[in-house]
C-alpha cells in the first residue's frame, strides 16, 4: 500500500541523490518525492511516497539510517498526518465553455491563476482522489497540461519534526 | 599548509604506516607534499593495485588502508576494488584529485565524477568544495571507514584545494545531532536468546566475517563456543574466527563449504548467525530456506539493515559479534545442553570424519598436480609459522578454504563478496606490507594473476616475504566448471592454451621463481619458497580437470550438496 516517508536531511552536495539513488538501487519504487528548505536554511525535508509492505518500509528506512546526511525519518501514518498535493491544470476554455468550467473549479475550491481567451489554468491543493475528480470533470473539455508537485506531508497535533543543532543550544 | 600537505600532515597524525597510490597531473602538488614529508608512500603499476593493496593492509592490519589516485582515469581505475572493499565491509580511505573547482561540470582533461560514479559502491563519499572543509572531512571520512560497519569511503579533492594555502584558524566543523533509533542491543535480548538455545535440539552459531573484524570478537567467539558446547560454522569471510582443529567446528558453510556445515545449515532447529549477511553463496534460496518458520533464525549484525534483508529473522540484535557474545557469556544460566544437544552433535562429526576421509584421500601426489595436494603441502610445510593466507578468486580460492587450516583470525584475506580476479597479487603486496614479520602466502590462479601481474614490480621493490603459488591449469577454472556441469562441456572462451611462461616473468622482474608439477618438485620448490627471505614465485602445473567439490549448485538448498565419494 501506499506509504509516506518525511526525511530531514543536511543540505549537503548531491543529497537528493543519494536519497534518490539509494531507491533505485534497491529496487524500491517511488511514487513521488518532493524535496524543500525547512525552517532551518540548512536543513532540507523530503517527503517520500512509495508502495511497499511495512516489512519492506522498515527495511528502507534502515538503509535512508545508514546515510550520514540523513539526520531523522519518520513513516507518517495516514490517521495521525495530512497530507496535500499542488497541481496546476491547463484546460482549453471557449466562451462558450468557460462559465461550466469555472463552476466546477468552484465546486472543488481550486483558483483561476492565468486565462487566456482559449484556456483557463487552475491551481488546486488536496488528496490524490481530490485532485484525479478534478481531472475527471474537465478531461471532457480538454487539458492540455497538468503539472503536479507530489504530496507534502505533517504531523497532527504537537508533535513536531526537527533535529537540534548544537552550537544553537 | 597548502591542502596537499594538510592532507599528508592528517595521514602521518592518524599513524598510516603505508599508504599504496599512483601520482599524475591533478595531484603532483599532493606527491609533492609526499616527498617533503617522506610519507611511506608505495608506488603501485595500477590504481588497481593500489587499492586492492590498501584492502590487504586493512584485512590484515584492522586499520584503514589508503590509496590514493589522480583525477579521471586514476580515481575510475579504483572502482573495482572500491566495490570490493563496500561487499566485504574493508575500511579503505580513498584520496582522488579532482580538476580545478572552476574546470568542474566543463569535462575538462582527465576530469571524471568520481563521486557520482562510486556513490553506489561507498560507505560515503565526498567532493571538497570549500577548502575549510577539507580538514574536518578528512576527520569525519577516517572516522566513516571503521564506525560500525566498516568499508570504503572517497574524497576528492580539487586541485586548486589541495594548491591553496589554508589557514588552520579558518577550520570549522558543524554537526547536526543525528537520529536514529535506539539499538536493539543483546542485553535487552539474552534470555530470549538462551531459551531458544534450551528449547533448541539442533543448534548451528554461523559465524561471519563480522567476527573477525570486531575487535576482540574472535575470542569472545571461542568463550561462547567451549562454554556452551554450540556446533559453529564459519562463512567464507568468517574463515579464521575460530581455530579449525576446534572439535566443534564444521568449517565452512554454503556452496563449496563442508558437508557437515551445510548438513547443520539444512537441519538445524535454531540458527544463530552472528555477523553474516546472509549472502546467496551461504543460502541460494531464501525463500526455501525456512518456508514453515518452524526453524528459529536468530540474527545478530552491527548493521540493522542487514537484519531481514535477505531472510526473516525470528529474532534481531544489532550488535557486534564481541558485543553480542560478551554480553550473553555475561549472564550465562546454569544449563547444560549437552544431554539435549548430543546426538545432533554426533550426527554431525559423524559427517565430519566422512568427509575427513574423503579429504585425506586428495592429498596424494600426482602429475599433473591436483589443487588440493598443493594446498595441504604448503600448509603442512608453514604448520605453525602462522602465515597470512592471501587468494585470488576462482576455484584455488576455494581449495584454499577447503584445504588451507589458517591459524589466526585477520590472516584469510578473499575477495568474498565481489569475487574480484586480480585481487590477490595486489591485496597480499598490501598484507605483507601490514605483517613484514610473518610470512605471506599467495594462492592465484593462472587467470587472475594476469589480471595484475604488472604489480610484481612492486614486489621486486618491496622484497617483502611474500611467497606466490601460481596454480596454473590453463583455464579460468571456475567457469570451466560450470560449463562442464550445466553448459554440456561447452569451453566457452575459458582455455588459455598460450600462457606466459610464469617462471620467466618473475626472472624478468628480478624475482626467483621455479617449476612445481609433481610431488618431488612441489616438495622442492616448497623448500626453496622458505628458504628465500624475500618472495618467492612457484609457478604449479595443476590438472585442469579437477572441481571444486562439495558444491551445492546455484539456487539450491544446503541438502542438495555434491560430494562425490560420500553417501548421504
Amino acid at each position: 500500500m501506499l506509504k509516506s516517508l518525511s526525511v530531514l536531511v543536511e543540505n549537503r552536495a548531491g543529497v537528493l541523490n543519494r536519497v534518490s539513488s539509494l531507491f533505485a538501487r534497491r529496487g524500491y519504487n517511488i511514487e513521488s518525492l518532493t524535496v524543500g528548505v525547512t525552517q532551518d536554511p540548512a536543513i532540507s525535508r523530503i517527503t517520500i511516497t512509495l508502495r511497499s509492505s511495512d516489512e519492506q518500509i522498515n527495511q528502507i528506512i534502515r538503509q535512508l539510517h545508514k546515510l550520514p546526511d540523513v539526520l531523522l525519518v519518520r513513516h507518517l501514518s495516514p490517521d495521525e498526518s495530512f497530507s496535500r498535493e499542488l497541481v496546476f491544470i491547463k484546460v482549453k476554455a471557449e466562451a462558450a465553455s468557460r462559465a461550466q468550467i469555472l463552476q466546477i473549479i468552484d465546486i472543488f475550491r481550486g483558483h483561476v491563476i492565468d486565462v487566456s481567451p482559449t484556456t483557463l489554468t487552475i491551481e488546486l491543493s488536496g488528496k490524490d482522489d481530490k485532485i484525479l475528480a478534478l481531472k475527471g470533470m474537465l478531461e471532457p473539455y480538454g487539458i492540455l497540461e497538468l503539472v503536479r508537485t507530489g504530496p507534502i506531508a505533517i504531523e497532527r497535533g504537537v508533535r513536531a519534526m526537527n533535529v537540534t543543532h548544537p552550537e544553537k543550544e | 599548509m597548502n591542502g596537499a600537505e594538510l592532507v599528508i600532515d592528517f595521514l602521518i597524525r592518524k599513524g598510516v604506516k603505508k599508504a599504496f597510490g599512483y601520482p599524475g597531473g591533478p595531484v603532483i602538488i599532493l606527491y609533492e607534499a609526499i616527498y617533503k614529508y617522506e610519507f611511506p608512500h608505495v608506488l603501485t603499476r595500477h590504481e588497481q593495485g593500489a587499492v586492492h593493496a590498501a584492502e590487504g593492509y586493512a584485512k590484515v592490519s584492522g586499520q584503514p588502508g589508503v590509496c590514493l589516485a589522480t583525477s579521471g582515469p586514476g580515481a575510475t581505475n579504483l572502482v573495482t576494488g572500491l566495490a570490493d572493499a563496500y561487499l566485504d565491509s574493508v575500511p579503505v580511505l580513498a584520496i582522488t584529485g579532482a580538476v580545478a573547482r572552476e574546470s568542474i561540470g566543463t569535462d575538462a582533461f582527465q576530469e571524471a565524477d568520481i563521486t557520482g560514479v562510486t556513490q553506489p559502491i561507498t560507505k560515503y563519499n565526498y567532493l571538497v568544495m570549500d577548502p575549510e572543509e577539507l580538514l574536518p572531512i578528512l576527520e569525519e571520512a577516517w572516522t566513516l571507514t571503521t564506525e560500525g560497519r566498516p568499508g570504503p569511503v572517497l574524497v576528492n579533492i580539487p586541485k586548486d584545494i589541495l594548491s591553496m594555502t589554508i589557514e588552520l584558524s579558518q577550520i570549522k566543523s558543524s554537526s547536526y545531532a543525528r537520529h536514529r533509533p535506539p539499538k536493539i542491543k543483546t542485553q535487552a535480548l539474552s534470555d530470549k536468546v538462551y531459551a531458544a538455545l534450551a528449547r533448541s535440539r539442533r543448534p548451528l552459531l554461523l559465524a561471519g566475517g563480522g567476527c573477525v573484524i570486531s575487535e576482540g570478537g574472535t575470542d569472545d567467539l571461542l568463550r561462547f563456543v567451549d562454554g556452551l558446547g554450540i556446533p559453529v560454522a564459519t562463512t567464507l569471510m568468517g574463515k579464521g574466527a575460530i581455530p579449525e582443529d576446534h572439535p566443534l567446528f564444521l568449517g565452512i558453510l554454503g556452496m563449496h563449504g563442508t558437508p557437515q556445515a551445510n548438513t547443520a545449515l539444512g537441519n538445524c532447529d535454531l540458527l544463530l548467525a552472528v555477523g553474516s549477511r546472509f549472502s546467496d553463496r551461504i543460502i541460494g534460496d531464501f525463500k526455501s530456506y525456512n518456508p514453515d518458520g518452524k526453524r528459529q533464525i536468530i540474527h545478530v549484525d552491527i548493521d540493522p539493515a542487514e537484519i531481514g534483508k535477505n531472510v526473516k529473522a525470528d529474532l534481531g540484535i544489532e550488535d557486534d559479534a564481541a558485543g553480542f557474545f560478551e554480553a550473553m557469556l555475561a549472564v550465562r544460566p546454569e544449563i547444560d545442553y549437552s544431554a539435549d544437544w548430543s546426538a545432533w552433535k554426533q550426527e554431525l562429526d559423524r559427517k565430519k570424519q566422512e568427509y575427513q576421509a574423503v579429504k585425506n584421500a586428495m592429498y596424494e601426489p600426482s602429475r599433473p598436480l591436483t589443487p588440493q595436494f598443493v594446498v595441504h603441502q604448503v600448509a603442512n610445510a608453514l604448520k605453525g609459522q602462522n602465515p597470512v593466507v592471501v587468494t585470488d578468486v576462482g576455484q584455488h580460492q576455494q581449495f584454499v578454504a577447503q584445504h588451507y587450516p589458517v591459524e589466526s583470525p585477520r590472516s584469510f584475506i578473499t575477495s568474498g563478496g565481489l569475487g574480484t580476479m586480480g585481487f590477490g597479487l595486489p591485496a597480499a603486496i598490501g598484507a605483507s606490507a601490514a605483517a613484514p614479520d610473518r610470512t605471506t602466502l599467495l594462492f592465484a590462479g593462472d587467470g587472475g594473476f594476469q589480471m595484475t601481474i604488472q604489480e610484481l614490480g612492486v614486489l621486486a621493490k618491496l622484497r617483502l616475504p611474500l611467497k606466490i603459488f601460481i596454480m596454473d591449469n590453463c583455464c579460468l577454472g571456475m567457469v570451466r566448471q560450470w560449463q562442464e556441469l550445466f553448459f554440456d562441456r561447452h569451453y566457452s572462451q575459458t582455455i588459455l592454451d598460450n600462457n606466459p611462461d610464469f617462471v620467466m616473468i618473475a626472472e624478468a622482474y628480478g624475482l626467483p621463481a621455479g617449476t612445481a608439477c609433481d610431488g618431488e618438485s612441489l616438495k622442492e620448490q616448497i623448500n626453496h619458497a622458505l628458504a628465500a627471505e624475500g618472495p618467492y614465485i612457484v609457478h604449479c602445473l595443476i590438472n585442469p580437470d579437477e572441481n571444486v567439490f562439495p558444491m551445492i549448485p546455484a539456487g539450491k538448498m544446503p541438502q542438495d550438496l555434491i560430494m562425490p565419494g560420500m553417501g548421504d
